[in-house]
Formats: structure tokens, sequence, C-alpha cells
């Protein structure tokens, strides 16, 4: 381990050899000196400590700014990004496609009944539905790119750069299943009497005379169909490329 | 001799020496531009206070929320100058506040005291009170 102060300790060293080996004319002067000497070694711990107390008051700091940084991006309830951070997300993701001229595609999700389920159950329970929800939708993304967020209420929206329109139907697939397959039961509902969600989506190849909010647009209404024709099901909107 | 009392702002701490009743007290946070400059009143008056008094009893009483490393530099001054005097016989103890949550003021807290020889340091957790 080195050692910070090497260099001070250093002339510590050297200045208390000079002591030892009688340089001094008087033992007035090595007094002097050794005192001098003293108040350096005092000085020089104090220096330790300052740098050692910087050092804990930084981290700390740096702590709080991770967290911080975490809490302006997490809704807190389902552990999913946010909608601030899923604007953000989306406007860079849109820049970058336009330029690689990849897919850029989108999933909105939505719980089906999700009022009943509440009106039902309670919103604790329709919290933890919320929740069982966010955790199958994040655990069939398999791209570090790809990010789900809380939109808003029961809406999910998952972005998917990258991705052509059959690799984004077959991931909107398996979501819509894979939630069914929770089967979380709802009471008084017709068959299935359990949690589904329904969902629209769109796909886009970003250009510059396209407005980033066509393609939300596009998948919001691909969910009005998929809620029109029956719910527990994928539809989509337009698919706008080249 | 005169009290001392600075307001507190966002970079620099409430500050109240108190001379009749014997109670330095630093409070807030303290992160000014020029450390020096800000302090400098503040350790005038300490040397005149200390050199004025017999062996009352003094408490010191600081809760520095967060503090900049120009001001732990002039804590240590602070510090000094009272364990300097307490080597001179006079009657002084430091009670540094802190919240017992907070590891990093606890921690600092104990390499002041660590560097300190005679006067009493003692660190009290008030807990936000």
């Amino acid at each position: 381990m080195i050692d910070l102060f090497a260099k001070e300790e250093e002339v510590l060293n050297r200045a208390r050899e000079l002591v030892r080996s009688g340089v001094f004319e008087s033992a007035n002067d090595a007094g002097h000196y050794r005192k001098l000497l003293e108040e350096y070694q005092d000085l020089l711990n104090q220096m330790r400590r300052l740098v050692k107390m910087s050092d804990l008051t930084e981290s700390r700091l740096n702590k709080l700014l991770r967290k911080q940084d975490q809490l302006s991006k997490i809704d807190f309830l389902t552990n999913l990004y946010n909608r601030r951070f899923f604007d953000e997300y989306f406007q860079k993701k849109w820049q970058s496609s336009l330029n690689s001229r990849e897919f850029l595609s989108l999933l909105v999700i939505d719980i089906d009944y999700f009022k009943r389920y509440n009106d039902l159950y309670g919103h604790l329970e329709g919290d933890r539905c919320l929740q069982a929800v966010a955790l199958a939708i994040t655990g069939l993304l398999d791209s570090p790119h790809d990010i789900a967020a809380r939109f808003g209420g029961e809406e999910f929206v998952v972005l998917l750069p990258g991705r052509d329109v059959s690799g984004t139907w077959a991931r909107a697939e398996s979501i819509r299943a894979c939630i069914e397959a929770l089967a979380i039961p709802v009471e008084g509902l017709a068959c299935p009497c359990k949690v589904t969600v329904s969902i629209g989506l769109a796909v886009v190849q970003p250009r510059e005379e396209l407005a980033p909010g066509l393609l939300i647009r596009a998948a919001d209404e691909a969910l009005y169909l998929a809620k029109k024709e029956g719910r527990n099901c994928v539809r989509e909107g337009a698919v706008i490329r080249d | 001799m005169d009290n001392l009392i600075i307001e507190k702002t966002l970079a620099t701490p409430y500050i109240h020496f108190d001379a009749q009743a014997n109670k330095l007290t630093v409070a807030g946070e303290s992160f000014p531009e020029n450390a020096a400059k800000f302090y400098a009143p503040v350790l005038e008056w300490l040397k005149e206070y200390l050199a004025g008094i017999d062996n009352q009893d003094v408490l010191a009483e600081l809760e520095i929320i967060y503090f900049n490393s120009s001001t732990s530099k002039i804590l240590m001054i602070i510090f000094n100058e009272l364990d300097n005097a307490v080597a001179a016989g006079k009657n002084i103890t430091v009670n540094w506040r802190c919240d017992e949550r907070n590891e990093t003021a606890i921690e600092c807290g104990e390499e002041f005291q660590e560097d300190l020889q005679h006067v009493p340091f003692n660190i009290v957790f008030c807990n936000g009170e």
C-alpha cells in the first residue's frame, strides 16, 4: 500500500536524522529544531485527517447523488422507469435511430378491467397486481437497450430499439401470454376470469420529417383497437418505414 | 465583551458565541466560498474570549450537518485553540452534535476527537432535535 504522504514522511525522517546526528552546534538550536519537527508532525497528522474527512463526505455525497438519480428515474411502486425517464430515453433513441436507420418499436400495454380489479380487491391488492405485471414485463426484456416504463395508472410502455416488426410482435405476444399465465384471479369476469393485458404496438424507422410523438400515437390507436376487439390481445398500429 | 452572532445563510452556519453564558454555538451547514474570510472574525473573537476567561465552565456546541474541506481545517484550528486553553487550565467542553444515523458526521467527529489531547470532546446524538 502506498502512503499518500510518503514525501512528507521522508522529510520528517530526514529531519529526525539531523537531530540524531548532532549537527546542531548548541542544545538550544537542536531544541528549536525538534520543536519545529513536532509541529510539522502534528500538522501532517491533521492533514491526514482532513483528507480522510473529505473522502468520507465526498463518498456520502456520491451515494446521495446516486440515490437521487435513481429516485428521479424510477416509479417507486413498480420499480420500472417512470414517465420522465421514458420521455428522455425515447427522445435519445429517436435521435440515434435517425442516424443508424434502425427500427424503433413501442408497445403500449394496458391492464384489462383494472378499475374493476381495484373496486373488487382494494387499492393495495391493485398495487400488487401492478407490481406482478411490471415484474413479468421486465422479465421478458432481453436487450440492454429495451426499457419498460410505467406510463401512468395501469398503463405501461416498452421501447424496443433495433427490433423489426416480427420481432416486436413476438415480444408483445410473449408479454401478453406471460401475464395471462400469471393467472391472477378476478371474480365476476367472463372467461378468462384472470388479469390480462391489451397491447398496442407500432414500429417506425425514424426520419427527419416525422415527429417522435407519431410512434406513441400509433401504438395508442392500436391499443384502442385491441380493447375494442375483445381485450387480451395484441394489435398493430401504423408501421412506418422507407 | 460583546457576544458574536452571525445569522445562518445557505452556505454558512448560525454562530452564537455568548460571552456571558460561556456558550459557543455553531449550527447549520458550512461551505463558504472563502472559509478563511468568513471565519476570521470568529477566530479573532474566540482568541480574545479565551484570553479573558478564568476557570468558569465553557461549553462549545457544534452541530454542522455538512462542511467543506476548508471548514474542516478551520474547525481544527478552533479545536486546537480550545485544546491549548484547556492545557493552560481552562474548563472547556466540546459537544459535537450529530444525528446517530449520520455515519459521516460521527466519523468526522471521531477524527476531530482523536486529534485533540486535552479538551473533553463528546459526540452527542441529537437526532435532528
